[in-house]
């Protein structure tokens, strides 16, 4: 076999997926030599490996060198293992963990009465009825929309804005959002006046947890924009809600995580809420 | 000159300016040909803002910024832990190298054709570099490195490149702003490199021509009442609290617009007439933090007992350095071109290093309700520099000028500043003396027309 078909039998068959090799796997390379990882930088491309032995240029030995994976023959983990694909972390979603039974007829009605409190807001929204929306929201509210990284697959910790200590699109109370709508209602906000054509529609709405008084919703959201003649701007998303059950209101809105569906904000303001 | 709008006749560039009557023609901010010039004369040479160093603590580190229209990355190298600035271009076939906003990297791995190079931007690898039938000796890796700004500065923390090796010192292109800017990045108790940037960028676009925010948006006080009417009307002042304090004791100093006609620079500006610093006067509702600022404040007095403050912008104010980069005491805005008629705005705010959480959160908390695009103060702008685009297009609109006037004429020379035009608060000197230098760089051949200033070309051409 010439060297040429051996690189390329070896490439096809050999190591194809990289990511998972922990530094100190053991690498032999179709042309003979031996070294070990030093660094994985999880590019689906490279390691970068110590040479102990190099039949075809001795003076690498000792010597670091970026890897490509079609050149390996075969790896040996650390724990002796040569399995070569492996998950770098699949994200899991979160289970059901519900007290109430949702197969139930009590757990039915929490639903239905879930959604029509969250089409109820959506519908104040576009009606323009700031003030009796900001009425469902808690007054301990947290609302949230983290900024979204453009991110490597496997790290998900890095995804959004942290609401402690980094910036994020909204991250506040009920108190700042009742200034934002004091601000929409004088009239003279230019960027909503003349005033806009909202549409929020609201779906995919699941309970996922019930904890007394107290229920963790995630929903859906698709809100459009149309103004002045052409102007138009759309936010798609989900929501991660905590509402707690109230006598006057149904519910009343405790946290809301807003995961909206963009990296940098394409339209130049956001005047309404989600 | 250059003649660069055939089409409507055969002008030359300065006869956009009419510096006589003060006016601006409206093909600067709507014509292509014009938005594609600017990238080469202006883009490709100024000394542009890139980040802090505080986003990339850590060998390794990364973060894509821009350059013009142009992403650049930014990397802490591994081995001697300096940050550099590269293009995100693979030098094979021209592909993002990078598509993540940051991060921390040992290589940059391209996926198309596997070239990968290392935190100093030098080509390491590429797919089938080693096979026998490849590029065996036909690429040489040390020419093939990524492709560097040709000069990159640490400025006290702040991070700045020019692609242009002919660009003088950064601090030469500052001028008399060098002093203005440190200040600027000093604590609060007057550390210097003392501030710390919140990540990530704010980003977002503004369908504009970048010179609309950019030029426009620096020293206009005659927009604020009634552009922020609502903010105001709404109890929503930009003050970060209430504006509950109110000062005691005075404190001689004098406030103006100024304009560096020379340089481009330029802003709200305080003079400060004796040494020490004015009282701080309270102005957050979080509890505590006023008495940090006034604590602050304090050690910083006792640190210029016997000197002058460099000249700033006032208050919350900012001063702006050309081409687009607006600096305030607490945060830096600057403008990205996308388009003729696409911007993309980007902010960093920051906070004292050594402030406690309780500070850190709540100066965190006022930039994400105040700045951009969800901020309750700065949304009204983006209404008005949007729709100047689309108003300012049409074939009857462009033949018509924008008014630059007010004021001018009516500005002196301080020695506080050399070279520097000081005015009126409410004037546009600052708007004019970017146009001045707007027109220095598109006639420019080469920063040999730039630098030094030949004052007898490029001065008051107003």
């Amino acid at each position: 076999m010439t060297e040429t078909q051996k690189y390329e039998i070896g490439g096809k068959g050999g190591i194809k997926v990289w990511t998972g090799l922990p530094v100190g796997t053991t690498v032999t390379l179709l042309n003979g030599a031996v070294g070990t990882i030093t660094a994985n930088p999880h590019d689906g491309g490279y390691v970068q490996v110590d040479w102990q032995e190099h039949p075809i240029d001795p003076s690498k030995v000792g010597k670091q060198e970026f890897v490509f994976f079609n050149e390996v023959q075969s790896a040996t983990r650390p724990d002796g293992s040569t399995e070569a694909l492996t998950s770098i972390g699949v994200a899991t979603s979160t289970e059901l963990d519900a007290e109430v039974d949702l197969g139930s007829l009590e757990g039915v009605i929490l639903q239905q009465s879930v959604e029509r409190f969250l089409y109820k807001e959506a519908r104040l929204l576009d009606e323009r009825r700031l003030v009796e929306w900001l009425n469902l929201l808690d007054t301990d509210l947290h609302y949230w929309m983290p900024m979204r990284r453009n991110i490597k697959f496997g790290e998900w910790d890095r995804e959004f804005t942290d609401s402690e200590t980094e910036i994020n699109w909204f991250n506040e109370g009920k108190d700042i959002l009742e200034g934002r709508i004091r601000q929409l209602n004088t009239g003279v906000h230019w960027p909503e006046e003349p005033v806009s054509r909202f549409e929020h529609i609201v779906t995919n709405v699941e309970i996922v947890d019930v904890t007394g008084d107290e229920i963790c919703v995630n929903s859906k959201f698709f809100c459009y924009q149309n103004r002045l003649q052409d102007e138009v701007n759309t936010w798609v998303g989900r929501r991660e809600d905590l509402l707690r059950r109230d006598s006057e209101t149904g519910f009343k809105i405790v946290k809301r995580k807003i995961i909206l569906a963009q990296n940098v904000m394409l339209p130049k303001v956001v005047n309404t809420f989600f | 000159m250059a003649n660069i709008v055939r089409a409507l006749g055969d002008y030359s560039l300065a006869s956009y300016i009419d510096g006589a009557n003060g006016t601006v023609s409206r093909e600067l901010y709507v014509n292509p040909e014009i938005f594609e010039q600017e990238m080469e004369q202006i883009f490709q040479r100024c000394w542009l803002f890139l980040g802090h160093e505080s986003q990339l603590p850590n060998p390794g580190d990364f973060i894509i910024s821009r350059m013009g229209t142009e992403e650049v990355i930014v990397v802490r190298d591994r081995k001697d832990h300096k940050i550099r600035a590269f293009l995100n271009s693979c030098r094979h076939r021209g592909m993002k190298v990078c598509r993540y906003d940051e991060g921390n990297n040992l290589v940059f791995t391209c996926p198309y054709h596997a070239w990968t190079y290392d935190t100093k931007g030098k080509l390491v690898g590429a797919g089938f570099y080693n096979h026998p039938e490849a590029y065996t000796d036909t690429l040489p890796k040390e020419d093939w490195g990524l492709l560097e700004v040709a000069q990159f500065k640490n400025f006290y923390g702040s991070l700045w490149a020019t692609w242009d090796a002919k660009a003088p010192s950064f601090e030469d292109y500052l001028g008399p702003f060098t002093e203005s800017l440190r200040h600027c990045l000093q604590s609060s108790d007057g550390d210097d490199n003392g501030l710390e940037f919140f990540t990530p960028f704010q980003r977002h676009r503004l369908p504009t021509n970048w010179k609309v925010p950019g030029f426009t948006s620096v020293t206009d006080l005659t927009h604020t009442a009634m552009t922020h009417r609502s903010a105001s009307a709404a109890g929503l002042h930009q003050d970060r609290g209430q504006g509950k304090g109110k000062a005691t004791k005075p404190f001689p100093q004098e406030k103006y617009a100024i304009g560096d006609h020379l340089l481009g620079h330029g802003g709200m500006c305080t003079f400060y007439n004796q040494p020490g610093v004015p009282e701080y006067v309270d102005e957050w509702f979080e509890p505590g933090v006023d008495d940090y600022f006034r604590e602050a404040t304090e050690r910083k007095g006792s640190k210029l007992l016997d000197q002058i403050m460099a000249p700033h912008g006032w208050g919350g104010g900012h001063f702006a350095i050309f081409p687009a980069v607006m600096v305030d005491s607490w945060r830096l805005r600057w403008y990205h071109p996308h388009a003729t008629g696409m911007t993309e705005r980007w902010t960093l705010s920051a906070a004292d290093k050594k402030a406690p959480k309780y500070v850190k959160d709540a100066l965190r908390h006022y930039s994400e309700r105040f700045n951009g695009p969800i901020g309750f103060f700065e949304s009204d702008d983006m209404e008005n520099w949007n729709y100047v685009f689309p108003a300012s297009q049409g074939a009857r609109a462009r033949k018509a000028n924008y008014f630059f006037n007010n004021g001018k004429g009516h500005g002196v020379y301080d020695d506080r500043l050399p070279g520097v035009i000081v005015n009126g608060s409410y004037t546009e000197e600052a708007q004019r003396a970017r146009f001045s230098r707007w027109l220095a760089f598109m006639e420019a051949r080469s920063w040999d027309d730039l630098y030094p200033i030949n004052q007898s070309k490029t001065d008051r051409i107003w």
